[in-house]
């Protein structure tokens, strides 16, 4: 093993982070320490087990800087929606229209907050985000910059969606840049929000992506998050994501992952209170090399509550795809309804899927299933389509698109299922020839 | 000249050899039935002229238009003009049915150095043809062949052929899993296409199709050949008699 790869790449930038003295002064020692004992997961690690970040370390890194001419790529979602713009998981004032935002929406800049001096907002963050053995939560806490503070006030309905873009971008191709965006986002109770999400990459060089977002949905609440993850192919994006649903909250989620060299993206949801329901599905697309991840732990804490994951996967070349979602039902979460189904479409030889839905069920009175598929494209319609005149690598596109657009048309909000559907449909046209 | 000719045709399914020297000529204009018991080889010929893969040709040969038909790829035959109907329509979950068939006539186009059609232009002339089918404009957006009956699957498949108008139809059992009243509707649909210049291949198993497509010639398939051959009159008679003479005979 080089030397490259036993070094910690950001064990520097961690002891330095710990030794600011500002508002988080407390939480980046312990968070600092927290990844300094842990280092980058290894595959040693059972939920690393299918995810290697070996990749990772290779990469020289420099600390992402200030862009002075951000430069938002066109494959961001579509549609309208107030913008809040993190460039290298800092705020841009000049990007983000922060003099628009709908009434019952309040939002601030983490730096900003750091800057006045505001105690409170230690309060706001913790250290993994609910997460365990999870470094990558700890260096995103010690080393934070920047990122945003979401409030909706209690029984806002907010019409508007907000659009969150998360930009990272390299101007420099020697060595790649690490930006640690965060979010927290509250929906009080009663209240309603969707949230479209663009994490996009931009510039010369790669990109490490690692942001946390803990999110809290109040009694009676509702959250629609619809996410597009379409980074670079030479990049990292790591994104670890906690949700905590109180009594009757609704969460509404679809992730589209598209991009990047590897991504990984690792939800934590709490159904804490007495009839939340939860809903995670997700496509994505994976050629070349590329590694797509998901990762989903639900955990049934409370009586009546419901949770539904459908993840799809079209996998191409030797690219991998990871799935593994793990729902634990408590004793106190009687008439628990939990679903979770991995569909994988494999185009070649070389690809590959490690799918691991699990369920942990302390509870006897629960409706649960999981489920795992993979194949190729089905003969029978490939040969329908090309018996109608349509081309052989336009047929194979369009069964393609049809098997991950069949979970995109779940989605319940119109706008952002449009614009998910745009997001794909842009990225198989892009990519011609996709399972040819 | 013939648009179609298929000289001493033989093919195999998964290495056994299913059609044994098949001839037919179609000329412009004519309808052709192709009669014959389960098994004697009627579905392989249909997939074997549209190229389905493992329907595989070992001798012989089938000319379209004068052109090579067995080197073409489905999709070029296709472009060429000719067009399958399905005994078993397949079902496209997530393809829309009007995205389908814009895909589908648009490549014909394409093929043929034409410029796209003009979308509106498109979905007006779909409609109409549609509601001679009796097919709502909600089946239309509907995935292909998703959740439809028997009947409309059928009814899908002419409306697949009066949008793409293709030189040479192979209508596969069309009648099988229809009553009488979607048999009519399918049936009509298929009469209003015949002109001078298009030709239908119609296999059958049963004589009750051709009552409502009258063909201009009638052959009898078994064991992977033509046995006999006739005017209209002998699928009457096959009505009657029923297979076992010719089957007997080859």
């Amino acid at each position: 093993m080089s030397d490259q790869e036993t070094v910690d790449p950001f064990r520097d930038t961690v002891r330095a982070a710990a030794e600011r003295r500002d508002a988080l002064a407390k939480l980046r020692v312990q968070a600092a320490e927290a990844y300094d004992s842990a280092g980058l997961p290894t595959r040693h690690v059972e939920r690393w087990k299918f995810t290697d970040l070996r990749g990772l370390r290779r990469l020289g890194f420099a600390e992402a800087h200030t862009v002075d001419a951000p430069r938002l790529p066109d494959h961001v979602l579509s549609g309208e929606g107030v913008r809040l713009v993190l460039v290298n998981g800092r705020v841009s004032p000049s990007l983000s229209q922060l003099d628009a935002l709908p009434e019952g929406v309040r939002v601030r800049s983490i730096a900003a907050a750091i800057q006045a001096e505001d105690e409170s907002v230690a309060d706001r963050l913790t250290l993994d985000a609910g997460f365990t053995d999870a470094p990558l939560a700890a260096l995103n806490t010690a080393a934070l910059e920047d990122g945003w503070m979401i409030d909706v006030a209690p029984g806002a309905r907010v019409e508007a969606p907000l659009h969150l873009i998360f930009l990272a971008q390299n101007d420099a191709s020697e060595s790649a840049a690490a930006c640690l965006p965060r979010l927290v986002l509250s929906v009080g109770e009663g209240a309603s929000l969707s949230v479209l999400e663009s994490h996009v990459g931009a510039g010369v060089g790669a990109t490490f992506s690692n942001s946390v977002s803990e999110i809290a949905v109040g009694a009676d609440a509702r959250l629609g998050h619809y996410v597009l993850q379409h980074e670079r192919t030479d990049s990292y994006h790591i994104a670890s994501t906690a949700i905590r649903l109180d009594e009757r909250a609704v969460y509404d989620g679809f992730v589209l992952q598209l991009g990047a060299a590897l991504a990984r993206r690792e939800v934590r949801a709490l159904l804490a209170g007495e009839a939340a329901s939860l809903t995670i599905n997700g496509a994505y697309l994976g050629d070349g090399e590329r590694l797509v991840d998901n990762t989903l732990y639900t955990d049934h804490a409370a009586p009546a509550t419901v949770s539904a994951e459908t993840f799809k996967g079209v996998l191409d070349h030797r690219a991998r795809g990871v799935f593994q979602a793990k729902t634990r039902v408590q004793r106190a979460a009687q008439q628990t309804d939990a679903h979770q189904l991995h569909k994988a479409l494999l185009l070649a030889d070389g690809a590959e899927v490690d799918a691991k839905p699990e369920l942990e069920i302390y509870a006897d009175d629960v409706a649960c299933a999981h489920g795992a598929t993979a194949g190729d494209l089905d003969r029978d319609q490939l040969f329908y389509l090309r018996a109608r005149g349509v081309p052989e690598n336009q047929a194979r596109a369009m069964l393609i698109e049809a098997f991950m657009l069949d979970s995109v048309e779940a989605v319940t909000d119109e706008a952002a299922r449009e614009a998910l559907r745009a997001a794909l449909a842009a990225k198989l046209s892009d990519m011609e020839g996709i399972g040819a | 000249m013939a648009l179609l000719e298929i000289k001493n045709l033989h093919a195999e399914v998964g290495g056994q050899e299913i059609l044994k020297g098949i001839d037919l000529t179609v000329n412009p204009g004519e309808v052709h039935a192709i009669m014959g018991p389960n098994g004697s080889g009627k579905s392989t010929l249909s997939y074997a002229l549209a190229g389905r893969e493992g329907y595989e040709p070992t001798q012989g040969g089938v000319l379209f238009d004068g052109k090579d038909l067995m080197e073409m790829a489905p999709e070029e035959r296709a472009c060429e003009g000719l067009f399958l109907a399905f005994q078993y329509p397949v079902e496209l979950p997530g393809v829309g049915g009007t995205t389908f068939l814009k895909h589908a006539l648009n490549a014909k186009r394409k093929y043929h150095g034409e410029d796209e059609l003009d979308a509106m232009a498109f979905v007006k002339q779909l409609r109409a043809k549609a509601k001679e089918l009796n097919m709502s404009d909600e089946m239309l957006k509907r995935p292909v062949n998703v959740g439809f009956s028997g009947g409309e699957k059928k009814r899908n498949e002419t409306l697949q052929m009066a949008v793409l108008e293709p030189r040479l139809a192979i209508l596969d059992e069309t009648d099988s899993g229809l009553d009488i009243d979607a048999l009519k509707i399918v049936a009509d649909g298929v009469n209003k296409l015949r002109s001078p210049e298009r030709a239908f291949v119609v296999i059958t198993h049963y004589q009750r199709l051709l009552d409502y497509i009258v063909p201009d010639h009638v052959h009898v398939l078994s064991k992977g050949r033509i046995v006999s051959s006739g005017g209209k009159e002998l699928a009457l008679e096959l009505e009657k008699n029923g297979y076992a003479d010719f089957v007997d005979a080859a």
